[in-house]
């Protein structure tokens, strides 16, 4: 089986680095031609782009505070007009900001990582339905996370509740686009080793990895082969508002 | 990163419904098949349409509830080294009403479904440890996770073999062993086909909670198995995934 996503376009947030990195290749690799999406990390979303086209792969970059208003709408939007339209939408962008124990978590901290990991792939599903739609039907994978399930490591509670938003999020508007040919699902990776940890010392990280059942962490390029599978409509045209955990065995439920 | 080029796999119950689908699908994506059923003749058709495809599978016809079959069928198997890949699909069902169930059922259910499950995996395992690697795929169902009325046994035995697979998954992973369920819906096989298509007011009840709007069918399964069966899913493992239309949403 090959999964190919010749001819398609496919935009990918926070694709300039981490997971959002491999996925974007992955899919250029398959055929399509990916928008990398990036808000603080030009420099990694340009890199990526410059590797890929320099392997004829079809991809450039876009920035966007996805936390301000119009700014999903409007990526939506350029994005369609550089490809000529969007067939796959992979929210990936998201991240911690900073660990903060709840009751020193102030109003401000609350809504940006709501806003960063829930809020932005709101609004970009909602930008991209009606494109979705004219299309004829398409794809929506959601990155969210094991903590959706366990709450989330020390002082990460809002991150995961707002991963577990995001993950019942795919579930309800799975149903609600369902006639429009549209399938959205979400995959929760684990433990994965990414930039997300870089304030956790080397043998912090190491004593989480030895207690995942297949005894490492996983890597980004370990996320791709369930995002593909669940964008593509030949392969997972009977699967929609699921969630599959690409986690090591780490959390089964 | 989804091809199965070089890989063998067994899979059992391979005479008809998801698991004659899969051993075609598996054989389209390049594997080797061992195919293991208890019904000669449907198994040897299974093994006439891969020939179609260009596979020459091995055939091996047995029960998984016995012992010495069992034993067989891995003798055979590792003939060719360790499997890379194992379906675990034989499976039968038998529908009644929770107050009048005969325990015989859930005897005889809990025979093919869970000990055969098991008994075939464990006569292949430690081949599959020694060699480090693998793919262990069950087939569990719908009803693994939420129930199914007038199915209570087959409903009891979907559920351990869901736990099954999480349990083996966290004791095998070390061993580079990826082990996952694939839950399917509503499928229309011959083993459901009376149940779904029988009673319309059923069919129309059954429809009305699938959001993609139809039954699932064989095909539908050979994306998701093949997935698992590939190095596409190297990190994923005691999952129990659905394939249901949306059900689960519902």
């Amino acid at each position: 089986m090959d999964i190919r996503f010749t001819n398609s376009r496919v935009l990918v947030t926070g694709g300039g680095k981490g997971i959002g990195a491999a996925v974007a290749e992955a899919f250029a690799e398959a055929g399509a031609t990916v928008g990398v999406h990036y808000h603080q990390g030009r420099e990694d979303a340009d890199q990526l782009v410059e590797r890929l086209t320099a392997r004829g792969l079809a991809a450039f970059s876009l920035g966007a505070d996805l936390t301000a208003d119009e700014a999903p709408s409007n990526l939506v939007k350029d994005f369609v007009k550089l490809a000529g339209g969007v067939d796959v939408l992979i929210n990936n962008a998201g991240g911690l900001i900073r660990r903060s124990p709840v009751e020193d978590t102030d109003d401000a901290l609350f809504r940006d990582v709501v806003q960063l990991n829930f809020g932005s792939a709101f609004a970009m599903t909602r930008a991209v339905i009606p494109y979705l739609r004219a299309n004829g039907g398409g794809s929506i994978v959601n990155i969210s996370s094991v903590a959706a399930r366990t709450g989330g490591a020390g002082n990460a509670v809002v991150y995961a509740a707002s991963k577990g938003a995001l993950t019942t999020f795919s579930r309800g508007v799975a149903k609600e686009v369902v006639a429009d040919g549209i399938r959205v699902n979400s995959v929760e990776p684990g433990l994965i080793d990414t930039a997300f940890h870089a304030n956790t010392t080397p043998s912090a990280f190491q004593t989480m990895a030895s207690g995942v059942p297949m005894g490492r962490a996983g890597r980004p390029a370990d996320l791709t082969g369930a995002v593909l599978f669940l964008a593509s409509d030949v392969h997972a045209g009977y699967i929609t508002g699921q969630s599959i955990g690409v986690n090591g065995g780490l959390w089964v439920d | 990163m989804f091809d199965l080029k070089g890989s063998r796999a067994v899979v059992t119950g391979a005479s008809g419904g998801i698991g004659r689908s899969c051993a075609l699908a598996l054989a389209a994506s390049g594997a080797e098949l061992v195919l293991f059923d208890i019904h000669a003749e449907r198994l040897e058709d299974t093994a006439e349409q891969l020939l179609d495809v260009g596979c020459r599978a091995t055939v091996v016809v047995g029960d998984v509830t016995s012992e010495s079959d069992r034993a067989r069928l891995s003798e055979v198997t590792l003939d060719g080294g360790a499997p890379d890949v194992l379906v675990n699909c034989a499976g039968i069902i038998k529908r009644q009403d929770i107050t009048t169930m005969a325990l015989l059922d859930l005897d005889v259910l809990w025979d093919v479904n869970v000990r055969g499950t098991v008994g075939i995996t464990q006569s292949l395992l430690p081949a599959m440890i020694q060699a480090g690697r693998g793919k262990i795929i069950n087939l569990g169902s719908l009803g693994s996770v939420t129930g199914l009325d007038r199915r209570t046994a087959y409903a009891t035995t979907k559920g351990a073999v869901a736990l099954y697979t999480k349990s083996l998954a966290r004791e095998v992973g070390q061993y580079g062993i990826c082990v996952n369920a694939i839950a399917p819906g509503y499928v229309d096989t011959s083993m459901t086909s009376e149940w779904i298509l029988g009673d319309s007011m059923r069919t129309e009840q059954l429809l009305s909670r699938i959001p993609l709007g139809r039954f699932g069918r064989p095909e539908d399964v050979d994306g998701l198995l093949i997935f698992l069966a590939s190095a596409a899913s190297d990190y994923l493992t005691g999952q129990v995934i659905m394939l249901d239309g949306g059900w689960t949403t519902t």
